[in-house]
């Protein structure tokens, strides 16, 4: 109960700095573009959300907590030289994925699309005025960092695991989707789980955190980690049959099951990955204004409108996690 | 009764048991014997050197470039894949045909080399499995570019499939028997223009028995000339001057062969290597360097071998080198240029870059033209070369010529001794 209670008292301060950030910048702007009428009073917090930790025992390790990290929204942050920057230029560079189906694409007209694009909108609208004025680039995955420190992107949205040893590097924003690895395997195949796997071949990034998870797992004999360098290339696999499952996050996984109607996403969650907007290190002030902008994309419905749109046919109802803040 | 051992007999005593009809007999076979061995030894072996010369132009050096054209033909198509997969999610008909003509191409090209290479079980091995990968490699551009027009991202994934199969696999086996096929094309050059060391010493020795007949005549006719050895003498030192012109302008041939052959070699790399870098160039771009640089890596690999080299062009495609270098000049900037855009993860001008009609498809096509017109005029040259190659050994007349002069040179030493024998009769 008393959990809830901090949850409770965190969401009114929360709305209060939304609410007086998006009067800021209305102000700034002289558009309009986000106004305090948009915090919404219908958010309907679902059980996931009103956790105040939401995944604790995973989400912090040792001395960091990655769920806390991010300063809390501010309209009085002295220093402004990075927004400051940003409107100067008039267009927000984000960096993204283009390969990656429901979060960063390209699509038939060539346009990036995503729910991780649509995010990218709603900031450039909130800074700029203007939901188009965002410049995408297509990092990859190991470019991420090096393209932040170097300031060659204001921003990275590219289903990016907020983790201890990044924020060494960068700093992030308050988690703006819990995803979870999960599987992909064929429908009727029976399998339910890495347990289930025992002997199989499993697909995943070379890399990333599923390999660990999959030679970890207990089952006897272990199932088999095939790496590919790009997650598509395990669809491939998984439909020539060279393996039984893909192994990644569930966003990702929803991506590559609407490419191929034979497929689902099954399982429980194997490993937490909540995802962050990256900036470079010491941004404070883009970080305050990114995390008020997140809070009313959640609050006004806009985050649950790209949610449906994107994820729900294949994940089900969801909802956005419960920011905190550092201070 | 006892066994005497018997003197042995002096020379004297040996020739005063042979008369001097039986003499003249065995000196006319001797005669007879050496002029028809050297013409049979020069007949044949200019004879082998044009049907080894003959062989290279139309069998080994034809299934070369057919390899090499197959080569072509399946990077070529992989690249108009890819290529297609970047300009957006319809494919317009211009790649098709070009794709279709490609494949069909490659496909008439294998069965022809498949017959050519009958008899070479290694060479048979590697063209059966080409032929075999062909629909498993069709098969998955197929589904890439079914998966691009919903733009599903797994088009890239089927793309990078195919094209892992086809460098890593199809093309390392056509390269293989390519390889071969060069190896031999160049020994077969080399062959059919070196001097048989064995004319020489046959040359020498029927000439050496032919002046020692005619001596040992002239001893026992008391005449200093006999026509008829003469004859034999002429024959045989035309036959040996003969194969020494032969060979010394068909070593002057072969040289221009080869230089020409180096053109042919050269052009259809680089006009493959051209093909594999519009494909490494649009796979960059479509991974976004997921795969950590190796695309871009490879993409300027290939276009450092697609460059022109200013060694494979006679005098009569000087002004075609100048164009392909001007050209490729242009599409290496622009292929870089693409390369450079995609790492700095500019898709937008990356795909015009590539793909669109003001990109480097354009220049890419042109560099392609010039290439195959060099290596035209490189193959037009070499197939005159060993044309004239085999009209050194008087083409295929080499081995009835030879035995023709060795026949007359024999008919002319029977005829002279024989005119010595009758004054015995």
């Amino acid at each position: 109960m008393r959990v809830r209670g901090d949850a409770r008292a965190r969401r009114l301060i929360l709305m209060a700095a939304v609410a007086g950030l998006a009067m800021a910048t209305a102000a700034a702007c002289g558009s309009g573009a986000v106004t305090s009428a948009a915090v919404p009073a219908t958010v309907t917090p679902t059980p996931f959300a009103a956790t105040a930790s939401p995944m604790p025992a995973a989400t912090s390790s040792g001395s960091c907590n990655v769920d806390g990290s991010s300063v809390s929204p501010s309209t009085t942050v002295v220093n402004q030289s990075d927004i400051n920057k940003i409107k100067a230029r008039g267009k927000l560079i984000v960096g993204v994925a283009a390969d990656q189906y429901l979060t960063g694409y390209l699509n038939s007209a060539e346009q990036e699309e995503g729910f991780d694009i649509d995010l990218a909108h709603a900031i450039a609208k909130s800074l700029l005025g203007n939901a188009n004025a965002v410049q995408f680039v297509v990092v990859s995955t190991d470019q991420r960092i090096p393209d932040l420190q170097n300031h060659s992107v204001d921003l990275v949205i590219d289903t990016m695991t907020i983790n201890c040893e990044r924020l060494t590097e960068v700093d992030f924003s308050a988690v703006y989707y819990n995803a979870s690895q999960r599987l992909l395997v064929e429908k009727g195949s029976g399998y339910t789980s890495l347990a289930t796997l025992g002997g199989k071949n499993v697909c995943a990034q070379t890399g990333s955190t599923s390999i660990q998870l999959i030679q970890q797992t207990t089952a006897n004999p272990k199932p088999r980690a095939i790496e590919v360098t790009d997650i598509s290339d395990c669809l491939v696999l998984l439909e020539e049959n060279q393996v039984s499952a893909i192994s990644t996050d569930d966003t990702i996984l929803a991506g590559l099951a609407v490419q191929d109607p034979n497929l689902q996403v099954v399982g429980p969650s194997l490993s937490p990955e909540p995802y962050g907007i990256a900036m470079p290190l010491g941004a404070t002030d883009l970080e305050a204004y990114v995390n008020g902008v997140l809070a009313q994309y959640e609050a006004d419905g806009g985050w649950a409108a790209s949610y449906n749109h994107w994820f729900a046919p294949s994940l089900g109802a969801g909802s956005p996690p419960l920011a905190q803040y550092s201070d | 009764m006892t066994w005497q051992q018997p003197s042995p007999a002096t020379p004297s005593a040996r020739s005063a048991r042979l008369d001097t009809p039986t003499r003249l007999w065995l000196l006319l076979a001797t005669a007879v014997a050496a002029v028809l061995t050297v013409g049979l030894v020069t007949g044949f072996s200019l004879a082998g050197r044009e049907s080894t010369g003959s062989r290279t132009a139309q069998g080994t050096e034809a299934l070369y470039a057919e390899v090499q054209d197959l080569s072509y033909n399946l990077a070529d198509a992989n690249a108009t894949a890819a290529t297609a997969l970047l300009t957006g999610s319809e494919t317009t008909s211009g790649f098709t045909t070009r794709y279709d003509s490609d494949l069909s191409q490659a496909e008439d090209l294998l069965s022809a080399a498949s017959q050519r290479v009958a008899g070479d079980a290694y060479a048979s091995g590697r063209l059966k499995s080409v032929a075999e990968q062909i629909p498993v490699y069709t098969g998955l551009i197929g589904q890439a570019l079914a998966d691009n027009r919903l733009a599903y991202p797994a088009a890239g994934a089927y793309l990078r499939q195919a094209s892992l199969l086809l460098t890593g696999s199809m093309l390392v086996e056509t390269g293989d028997v390519a390889g071969e096929q060069q190896s031999s094309t160049a020994g077969g050059i080399g062959s059919s223009s070196a001097f048989a060391l064995w004319v020489l010493v046959f040359g020498l020795i029927g000439l050496e028995a032919i002046w020692l007949v005619a001596r040992r005549v002239s001893r026992i006719t008391h005449r200093r000339i006999n026509v008829g050895l003469l004859g034999a003498m002429i024959a045989v030192i035309g036959l040996f001057g003969w194969s020494l012109f032969a060979f010394g302008g068909a070593g002057i041939e072969s040289s221009s062969a080869s230089g020409d052959f180096g053109g042919i070699s050269s052009a259809q790399t680089e006009v493959s290597q051209l093909s594999l870098a519009e494909t490494y160039v649009a796979l960059q771009q479509i991974d976004r360097g997921e795969d950590q640089g190796a695309d871009a890596t490879a993409a300027k690999a290939a276009l450092i071998y697609a460059d022109p080299d200013p060694g494979e062009a006679g005098s009569s495609s000087a002004a075609a080198l100048a164009a392909a270098q001007s050209e490729y000049g242009k599409f290496d900037s622009c292929a870089l240029a693409a390369v450079n855009a995609a790492n700095a993860g500019r898709y937008e001008s990356k795909i015009d870059a590539s793909g669109g009609v003001g990109g480097c498809e354009p220049s890419a096509s042109v560099l392609h033209d010039d290439l195959l017109y060099i290596f035209d005029l490189s193959q037009a040259r070499f197939e005159q070369d060993m044309s004239s190659l085999g009209s050194q050994y008087a083409g295929s007349g080499a081995l009835p010529v030879g035995i023709a002069i060795g026949v007359l040179g024999a008919v002319a030493a029977a005829y002279g001794i024989n005119r010595r024998l009758a004054e015995y009769r």
